[in-house]
């Protein structure tokens, strides 16, 4: 039979061993609660009162005629033939450019008027591109008072464009327009027609349709500190 | 509160940074037809159509009371203006055949079967010289008529005379430079 006292002092130990752990996790929880308090108190916000406009810059490129310009067809151009057609480009955006490139899309009733064949083709349409610091007299080709002229394109075979090709590197800035002569040409060459029929192979009599396209890129991105 | 404030920065930098990323371009384009020029001739009787591709021919029956003279046109058949074309004239046996054009006007049989011509006589050679280069012009969509006569010793008999006309790109109009 159990002693009554030795129970007494059992049960005694059993509850004291979890009282410090009580008061620790108490404690802990009391902490928690008193530091989380502490950091939310510190919190802080500012904000404007106005807001802030932000608005991104436009890039634009407008191509206008002078004179017949590219609206009007090139007709019975022959060997030795220069046709110089003038248009306006003008970065007409808010943002200023760099890069103007220029690519020919050409397709044609007959290869020989497009490419010859030969490389480099000696017989196809070329193009050059020149500009008029001041504006073109679109009548006789000079440049209007005393302008300077300055080659931007050399005479380049339809071939040569299918892919852009620069025409000014540098800045181009906003509202600068470029006044181009787009030159068409067709090379020197020499074929003999018998009895009215062309030659098998013949530049004679062919039609070609040609898509300028002029493009430009954007200024570099700046850093700004105001 | 943290994360937001990261959250803004990043867009901050990504916004900045993005014109140089993007590379906005800007294009326009137009399109241009270009059609090259053809340039020839052809003979042609007066009446008719040229007979492109084929060399033109007479016919002719000698008899001893002679022959007469026959007249052609040879014809513009291309865009551009002549300058000069190059004739060659020939014949199997029988006569010579010699071509003239009348510059300016048309042969007239009107005061008899040998022509007359109001215009300037030009001779494009024959049937014994070869190739002939004669500047005879002849504006686009225009003719020149000629006359070919049987001239030397008559052989009695039919014979066939072929005229080519052949015009280089030199004997066209010249390269010229336009602007508008």
């Amino acid at each position: 039979m159990a002693h009554p006292a030795r129970h007494a002092d059992a049960d005694g130990r059993r509850r004291t061993a979890w009282r410090p752990l009580a008061v620790a996790v108490t404690g802990g929880a009391l902490l928690m609660t008193a530091g989380f308090g502490v950091w939310a108190s510190l919190d802080a916000t500012a904000f404007n009162t106005t807001p802030q406009d932000v608005s991104s810059g436009t890039l634009s490129l407008s191509l206008d005629d002078n004179g017949a310009g590219f609206t009007s067809a090139i007709t019975n151009i022959a060997p030795g033939d220069v046709v110089n057609r003038y248009v306006d480009l003008t970065n007409d955006g808010d943002l200023a450019a760099q890069g103007l490139t220029l690519a020919v899309d050409s397709t044609g009733s007959d290869a020989t008027l497009v490419t010859d064949g030969t490389t480099p083709p000696t017989k196809a349409l070329r193009v050059t591109v020149k500009s008029c610091s001041t504006t073109w007299d679109t009548s006789n080709g000079t440049c209007n008072s005393s302008g300077t002229i300055s080659p931007l394109l050399a005479a380049t075979p339809l071939s040569g464009l299918s892919s852009a090709q620069s025409l000014i590197a540098g800045a181009i800035a906003v509202n600068e327009v470029e006044h181009l002569q787009v030159s068409v040409s067709l090379p020197d060459q020499n074929e003999t027609t018998v009895n009215g029929a062309p030659p098998a192979t013949t530049i004679q009599g062919q039609s070609a349709t040609l898509t300028y396209t002029f493009q430009e890129s954007q200024r570099a991105g700046t850093i700004t500190d105001s | 509160m943290r994360t937001s404030l990261l959250a803004a920065t990043a867009a901050l930098v990504l916004t900045i940074a993005s014109p140089a990323l993007a590379g906005e371009k800007a294009k326009n384009s137009r399109t241009q037809t270009v059609g090259s020029a053809s340039w020839g001739a052809a003979g042609s009787t007066t009446s008719g159509s040229p007979a492109i591709g084929s060399p033109f021919t007479l016919h002719w029956s000698v008899s001893i009371l002679g022959v007469n003279p026959q007249f052609f046109n040879v014809v513009n058949t291309g865009a551009l203006a002549l300058n000069a074309e190059t004739y060659t004239t020939t014949i199997s046996g029988g006569p010579k055949i010699v071509l003239t054009a009348c510059v300016g006007a048309d042969w007239s049989t009107v005061l008899g079967l040998l022509g007359t011509c109001s215009g300037t006589q030009v001779a494009l050679g024959d049937s014994s010289s070869g190739p002939t280069a004669a500047s005879v012009p002849i504006p686009a969509g225009s003719h020149v008529s000629v006359k070919a006569a049987a001239t030397g010793l008559l052989a009695l008999g039919n014979y066939t005379t072929s005229i080519n006309v052949s015009v280089s790109r030199a004997q066209a109009r010249a390269a010229v430079t336009t602007n508008s």
